[in-house]
C-alpha cells in the first residue's frame, strides 16, 4: 500500500541554522532514503521550492483565471513530501519519525490513487 | 531542546515581532529590549515545555505583555495620555491565538513594511540605512556590522544611535499606508535590500564570511517581502535577481583567493537549486506584464546563468535586455554593458565605438577601463590594452581586483614582448 509522508514547515527556517544542524537534517533525509531503497519500499521524494514561486489556477465560474500564490493562512507551509510503500500505518509512522524532527512536522496520509510512475 | 532551532526560530520570528512591537510602544530600543527578553524567557520556557505550535506568536504575546508592565509602572509614576492608555488596555488582553490571526492580517504586511521602510529614512546615509535595517530588522550585533562596514564597534555604535534617532523620527509619522503610499514605501524598501546585496555582492572591503552573509540576510529579507506582498512583479524582480547573483558566489573566487570573471567560472560550481528558483520567479513576474528595472536585470542575470559554457550565453537578449533596461535606467553602466554585449555579438570595434561617448561620465568607474581593456585586446592593440589596465588599477580596485589587474598587465606585457621578438 502506498503512503505518502508530507513535510510541513515555515519556509525558510532551516536556512537560520548553523551549517552542522543544516548537514545533519540531510544526512537524516538520505538515511532513511537509503534505508527506504535498500527494503524496496522507495517510491519518490520531492522538495518543493519555495511558496514565493507558486502560481495557482482556479475557474470560479468566470473561466480560468492564474493567480499569484499561496496567500498563506499560516506561516506553516508543505515544503514537500515522500512516497513510500508500507504493509500498516505503523511503518509508515516508523519511516515518519526517522525524519528531523522540530523544524518540521510529519503527515502521514494513505494513497488513494496513484499514477504515471 | 535544540539550541539551534531555538535560535533559528528567534531570527525569523525577529522583523514580524519587531513590527508589530512598533506598532504598540513605537519605540525601537523598547522593542529591540523587549524582544531580547522574551527570546531569554521562551529559551528557558521551550526547553521545558517544547516549542508552541506558533512561536512568532508567543514571542509577540510576551514581549508585548512585558512592555504593557512597563508601561503601567510608568502610568503610575507619571500620566500618560488618555487615548494611548486605553488602546494599551484594549490589547492586553490579546491571547497568543488572537496575536496568531492578527499576524495574518493585512495591517501585519503594513507593519513590517513600515518597519523597512523607517530604516530607510531619506535623511540618512546609504550605510546608515543598512546598519539599521542589519540591527533592527535582521537582529545582528553591533560586532557583526561593524566588522561588515570595516569600522570599530564604538564608531558603529555611535552611528546606529544617531540613525535610531532619525528614524524614530520618521516612525512618528507613518500612519497605515493608502496605495500610492504603499507603493513607495515598497519601492525604498526594495532598493535598500538591493543595496544591502550589492555591499555583500562588491567586496569592496572587509571580511569574505561577513560579506556572504549580508547577501544572505538580503535574500531573506526579500523573501518575507514577497511573502507579504506576492503579487509585487518588482519584489520577484528582487528577490529572482538576488539569487542569480548569489548563485555565482561559490565560482567568483578562486582556491588562492583571486576573483574569476563570469567567462572564466566553473559553471558546474554554480548553485542551480538558486538558479531554478530565480529563473522561476523572473518567469512569474513577466507573466504580470509590468516589467521594472529589478526584473529586466533579473532576466539578465537569468540568460547568464542559463548558459552551460561562456560560448553558449544567448548575447542577442542580452542585448535587447540592456536596451529594454536603458527605458527604465537610462544610465552610463548600462550603456557600458550593453557595450558588452554588441562586442560579442558583433566584433570589439563596434563595442569600442560605443565606448566613446562614455569616458566623460564613466572616466573613474573601474569596470569602463577593465570592458575596455578586454576589447581593445580582443581587436589586438595590445599596448592600449595595457593603458586601460593601468587605467583600472588607478581608479581604487579592492585587493582581490588588483591582484586580477595586475596579473592581466604582466600577462600582456609578456604578450608584447614575444610579439616584437
Amino acid at each position: 500500500m502506498l503512503f505518502t509522508i508530507l513535510v510541513y514547515g515555515v519556509d525558510g527556517l532551516a536556512e537560520h541554522l548553523p551549517p552542522a544542524d543544516r548537514e545533519a537534517i540531510l544526512q537524516k533525509h538520505r538515511d532513511l532514503q537509503a534505508k527506504l531503497t535498500a527494503a524496496g519500499k522507495y517510491r519518490g521524494a520531492v522538495q518543493l521550492m519555495p511558496p514565493s514561486t507558486a502560481m495557482n489556477v482556479q475557474d470560479k465560474g468566470t473561466g480560468v483565471r492564474v493567480l499569484d500564490g499561496p496567500y498563506a493562512e499560516s506561516k506553516e507551509q508543505i515544503l514537500g513530501f515522500y512516497l513510500i510503500e508500507c504493509d500498516t500505518m505503523k511503518e509508515a509512522l516508523e519511516a515518519a519519525k526517522a525524519l528531523p524532527q522540530g523544524i518540521a512536522y510529519m503527515e502521514v496520509r494513505p494513497v488513494s490513487w496513484a499514477g504515471g510512475f | 531542546m535544540d539550541g539551534g532551532l531555538t535560535g533559528a526560530i528567534f531570527a525569523d520570528s525577529r522583523p514580524r515581532a519587531l513590527a508589530a512591537l512598533m506598532r504598540s510602544f513605537g519605540d525601537l530600543d523598547r522593542a529591540e529590549d523587549l524582544y531580547q527578553e522574551a527570546c531569554l524567557r521562551a529559551a528557558e520556557r521551550w526547553a521545558r515545555d517544547g516549542v508552541p505550535r506558533d512561536p512568532t506568536a508567543w514571542l509577540i504575546t510576551v514581549s508585548r505583555n512585558a512592555g504593557l508592565d512597563m508601561v503601567r509602572k510608568q502610568r503610575r509614576l507619571s500620566p500618560v495620555k488618555a487615548e494611548t492608555a486605553l488602546e494599551l488596555e484594549a490589547q492586553e488582553h490579546d491571547s497568543e491565538a488572537d496575536v496568531a490571526e492578527a499576524i495574518d492580517r493585512a495591517e501585519h504586511r503594513d507593519d513590517v513594511l513600515r518597519l523597512m521602510f523607517m530604516c530607510c529614512h531619506p535623511e540618512l546615509k546609504v550605510h546608515e540605512q543598512l546598519a539599521l535595517a542589519l540591527k533592527v530588522v535582521v537582529g545582528f550585533s553591533v560586532e557583526e556590522i561593524a566588522r561588515a562596514f570595516v569600522v570599530t564597534p564604538d564608531t558603529m555604535q555611535r552611528r546606529l544611535s544617531r540613525a535610531k534617532v532619525r528614524a524614530a523620527s520618521l516612525a512618528a509619522r507613518l500612519e497605515t499606508p493608502g496605495l500610492a503610499e504603499r507603493a513607495e514605501r515598497l519601492a525604498a524598501v526594495r532598493t535598500m535590500i538591493y543595496l544591502l546585496f550589492n555591499e555583500g555582492y562588491a567586496a569592496s572591503g572587509g571580511d569574505d564570511h561577513i560579506r556572504h552573509t549580508l547577501c544572505g540576510e538580503a535574500i531573506r529579507l526579500a523573501r518575507l517581502l514577497l511573502e507579504l506582498f506576492p503579487a509585487q512583479a518588482e519584489l520577484m524582480g528582487l528577490l529572482a535577481l538576488c539569487l542569480l547573483q548569489h548563485s555565482r558566489a561559490p565560482a567568483r573566487i578562486n582556491g588562492e583567493g583571486r576573483l574569476v570573471s563570469l567567462q572564466d567560472q566553473d559553471r558546474t560550481l554554480w548553485d542551480h537549486e538558486k538558479i531554478a528558483e530565480g529563473r522561476m520567479l523572473v518567469e512569474k513576474a513577466l507573466l504580470h506584464g509590468r516589467p521594472g528595472p529589478l526584473q529586466v536585470q533579473a532576466a539578465i542575470a537569468a540568460v547568464h546563468c542559463s548558459a552551460r559554457t561562456a560560448d553558449e550565453t544567448d548575447w542577442a537578449e542580452i542585448e535587447r535586455l540592456y536596451g529594454a533596461l536603458e527605458i527604465f535606467a537610462p544610465d552610463p553602466v548600462v550603456r557600458l554593458n550593453r557595450a558588452v554585449a554588441v562586442g560579442k555579438l558583433r566584433g570589439p570595434a563596434e563595442a569600442l565605438a560605443l565606448l566613446e561617448p562614455l569616458v566623460e561620465e564613466l572616466g573613474r568607474y573601474r569596470p569602463y577601463h577593465s570592458v575596455r581593456a578586454a576589447l581593445l585586446e580582443e581587436s589586438g592593440d595590445i599596448a592600449a590594452a595595457i593603458e586601460a589596465l593601468e587605467a583600472a588599477l588607478s581608479c581604487e580596485p579592492t585587493r582581490q581586483e588588483a591582484d586580477y589587474l595586475t596579473g592581466r598587465i604582466a600577462f600582456l606585457k609578456k604578450n608584447l614582448e614575444h610579439l616584437s621578438d
